[in-house]
């Protein structure tokens, strides 16, 4: 038995077989020039060959956008002027028109510098092979011919290749090339179909014929797995798909406690690419857009005009609220542009709303690209690293001064547009019932915050395992946070990673959590076990555990009540 | 002839579906429709030019429009362009 490690995954689950390697066969033209009167001719077997793959495409485009694509790109006219232009001046055969076509489009396709339109190579190749097929009178058959159990090993699969797969025999595949973005890759999520990508010379391990289980959730192939190994993975599989049927079906409903304690389920969002994930997910909202990702990808400080296009774009893809959390830099966030001296405790040192508050320009051009947005849909405004009251009423009167420079410029905003802070110091957890006079809301960010109340690096390898959220002091500051907000009437949130540890929910519960926001694929679990739990049993539960002397005993009580 | 520059707002640029969008929406006007950017020029008759410039979110590109009905349709195509949310 032999067991190589991957990593990546394109596609979750877990395929046993037997490997079969596939090499589609090579279809080389038929060297080719033609005589001046050949010309019309070889034109109408291109058109004759153009049409029959338009009219296999049409059908798999029915129930497909990726095959939609494919028929714009058989009908695109770059690619039909260079295979004329081939043909009538070149005297070039169709096949060889066609092959160099193809090989100078996929050429530049390679050559670009982003994997999302570098993979477009694949399906102008996928495309440009059916079209030689069809010229050269053949069919695809190579996989339609697999019987038995089988993975398949693939130097890389296109989109045509998928969907002729007999899902009756092929359990998963492995491919050698390409990314997560691969239009193989999602069509495999699409059908449920366990697969690795750009697995790269680790496939040169597994040999025709072998034995193989191709784990699609921790990124392993196992070679000729030994009979205990195959009895584990059956198990996990089964495990596997009980708990996708499991939490399916509680996908479409509220995040509500059997006893009727209904929370909001959020989804943190590094950028607008997250806030589709979370909608997919089935979040209600963004609790924490992390608004770096702007200034990070950018060359300069983002114009006002840039933030309101982005913004609105968030609102607008999300329907439902979205917290903006302003510009966090500093600590172990840098921009390029913009000179910061390095500091002894970067941590404790100069970021955050530490740095706005000084550099006006910047955070009054990121809140009225704020405000312009609120116009499109539900915003609202979060203040990152405050420990005072000072801040956010410096803050808010910043705030104030853009509301009134937009009603001057007469652009429209929400007036009533809501201001939380984080709440990830110490100082604030002391302070949060006199922050709460000023704040529309409170959210928990867990993972500063236990880093502070802990005094612990977790980036210090020799520190790292006194890092723990389930500290009591960490789990008494949630609780203390969570009171001061309910008893001044304003809701509390949580943004850091715990909201979406499944061990926390019954305390975050039990202290009365309003709003859970986590990472987009951690929400299918959080809301079944939120449904599954009840508020009352979750209340005494976390009272116990409150009174708990050390993080070893917290995590003690919550394994006996599993 | 008439132009005008517009920034990409939607968070997967020009990609394959927006794209493929983008092209048959432009099957209804008369006029040539070229996308310029620092590194180049496509017709945006063909999916193949308009992916092979890799066209980011955040990106400023310029529209000519040029053809019979080159004044109505470009404030169309600026909105369309704008209104992509995928």
């Amino acid at each position: 038995m032999e067991i190589i490690q991957i990593w990546k995954t394109a596609s979750a689950g877990i395929a046993t077989g037997k490997a079969f390697f596939y090499k589609p066969v090579s279809l080389k033209a038929s060297a080719g020039l033609i005589g001046c009167d050949q010309t019309g001719a070889e034109l109408d077997r291109y058109r004759r060959a153009e049409e029959k793959v338009k009219k296999e495409i049409s059908v798999l485009a029915e129930n497909s956008e990726i095959f939609q694509v494919h028929l714009d790109l058989v009908e695109d006219p770059a690619l039909q002027d260079s295979i004329v232009k081939k043909i009538i001046e070149e005297h070039k055969n169709a096949e060889l028109a066609l092959e160099e076509t193809s090989a100078e489009i996929q050429e530049t396709f390679q050559s670009i510098d982003d994997d999302f339109f570098r993979e477009r190579a694949v399906d102008i190749k996928d495309v440009c092979r059916r079209i030689m097929l069809a010229l050269k009178g053949l069919e695809e058959d190579s996989l339609a011919g697999i019987r038995g159990k089988t993975v398949l090993f693939a130097d890389q699969l296109t989109p045509s290749d998928t969907a002729n797969m007999d899902l009756q025999s092929v359990t998963g595949f492995v491919t050698r090339t390409g990314g997560e973005n691969s239009h193989v890759a999602i069509m495999a999520r699409g059908m449920n179909l366990p697969a690795l990508v750009g697995v790269g010379s680790a496939m040169d391990e597994v040999k025709a014929g072998d034995d193989v289980i191709v784990d699609a959730l921790d990124g392993r192939i196992v070679i000729s797995p030994d009979e205990e190994t195959i009895r584990k993975y059956s198990r996990r599989e089964k495990e596997y798909r009980q708990r996708l049927e499991m939490l399916k079906q509680t996908n479409d409903l509220p995040p509500e406690t059997a006893d009727g304690f209904r929370v909001r389920l959020y989804a943190n969002a590094g950028n607008l690419e997250d806030i589709k994930k979370a909608t997919a997910e089935g979040a209600e909202g963004i609790g924490l857009l992390r608004s770096e990702f702007l200034y990070m990808e950018s060359d300069h400080l983002p114009t006002e005009e840039e933030q309101f296009v982005a913004y609105k774009c968030a609102a607008e893809l999300c329907g439902g609220e979205v917290i903006i959390r302003t510009l966090d830099i500093g600590g172990d966030k840098a921009l390029p542009y913009f000179q910061m001296e390095t500091e002894e405790n970067p941590f404790l040192g100069w970021r955050a709303i530490r740095i706005l508050l000084e550099q006006r320009d910047i955070f009054r051009t990121q809140l009225l690209a704020i405000l312009r947005a609120s116009a499109f849909g539900k915003i609202s405004i979060m203040y990152p690293m405050i420990i005072s009251v000072g801040e956010l009423e410096e803050a808010n009167a910043v705030l104030s001064e853009c509301k009134a420079e937009l009603t001057r410029r007469g652009i429209a905003f929400d007036p009533d547009i809501k201001t939380g802070i984080m709440v990830e110091t110490p100082a604030a957890v002391l302070c949060a019932d006199d922050l709460a006079h000023y704040a529309d809301f409170f959210s928990i960010g867990t993972n500063d915050l236990t880093q502070y109340m802990l005094a612990v690096d977790r980036g210090n390898k020799k520190t790292a395992q006194l890092y723990d959220s389930f500290h009591p002091a960490v789990i008494r500051s949630i609780r203390s946070v969570i009171e001061a907000g309910h008893r001044h009437g304003i809701p509390v949130g949580m943004c850091g990673e715990f909201a979406g540890n499944a061990d926390a929910v019954p305390l975050l519960l039990g202290f009365g959590l309003d709003e859970f926001s986590m990472s987009p694929s951690r929400i299918p679990e959080i809301r079944y076990l939120i449904r599954a739990s009840r508020r009352d049993e979750a209340q005494s539960f976390s009272e116990r555990v409150c009174r708990c002397v050390s993080p070893k005993e917290v995590r003690r009580l919550l394994k006996e009540r599993k | 002839m008439v132009s005008q520059k517009v920034t990409i707002s939607n968070p997967t640029g020009l990609h394959a579906r927006p794209a493929s969008q983008f092209c048959k929406f432009l099957k209804k006007f008369k006029s040539k429709v070229f996308l310029i950017t620092d590194t180049g020029k496509a017709d945006c008759a063909s999916i193949i030019n308009l992916l092979s410039m890799a066209i980011k979110q955040g990106t400023t590109v310029e529209l000519q429009v040029s053809g019979e009905d080159e004044k109505t349709a470009l404030p169309e195509i600026v909105e369309f362009l704008k209104s992509l949310k995928e």
